[in-house]
């Protein structure tokens, strides 16, 4: 079961990275050529990602407990290095 | 806009039901290794990543014009992408979607630098070598 589910999100992901035209490597380029070509399209599927994903987490920390799994694997340090 | 939701939406399910980080670079990374350690959800991932464009690309045509570019500059974009995924602990997805959405400090400083990084990396290719990459 859990291995369907993956199945399934991994199609989604892929489906969202087709729809947004990421699967074009001219597409990543122009978005990044902020004194040319810009494309700022990208910026969006960004910003619909990231309040999703939130809302997600906020699921998960209510619960404190994931669905499938026993624990929360999330890095809990927070400390920049490198 | 509607691709980015579907990412996240991707996210959000696997912070819910695995309570794990969905990044792109971290499940390719532990694939890999061979790291099964909480079962075989990264490769199954993995293979709906993969599968499902190429299914959508024979029954919707993508809205966006594809441009090959050489295999040689893939690879090369490949290798550095995948060091430095490794080095910074995450790329676009773990880093950008999942870190600031959880308003990570440190997946917040990882984004900003290396889309400062790429953005300056194609002003000096474009601009300043004029290539018409």
């Amino acid at each position: 079961m859990t291995q369907i589910i993956a199945l399934v999100l991994g199609a989604l992901f892929g489906g969202g990275l087709y729809l947004a035209g990421m699967m074009n490597p001219s597409k990543i380029i122009n978005f990044l050529d902020i004194a040319g070509t810009l494309d700022p399209s990208l910026i969006f599927v960004m910003g619909g990602g990231i309040p999703v994903a939130a809302i997600g987490y906020s699921i998960l920390k209510k619960r404190e407990k994931p669905l499938i799994f026993d624990g929360i694997q999330v890095p809990i340090h927070d400390v920049i290095n490198h | 806009m509607f691709g980015g939701l579907l990412i996240g939406l991707s996210a959000a399910v696997v912070f819910v039901f695995f309570g794990r980080i969905l990044g792109i670079s971290g499940i390719v990374a532990r694939t890999l290794n061979f790291d099964f350690g909480s079962g075989l959800w990264r490769p199954f991932f993995l293979i709906g990543l993969v599968v499902s464009p190429a299914v959508l690309s024979m029954i919707a045509p993508s809205p966006h014009e594809f441009e090959p570019m050489g295999l040689i500059p893939m690879m090369i974009g490949g290798f550095l992408v995948g060091y430095g995924t490794r080095v910074g602990s995450g790329c676009t997805s773990g880093h950008g979607i999942c870190g600031i959405s959880r308003l990570s400090k440190r997946s917040i400083v990882a984004t900003c630098t290396f889309m400062t990084a790429a953005v300056l990396t194609v002003f000096v290719v474009r601009h300043l070598f004029g290539s018409e990459l």
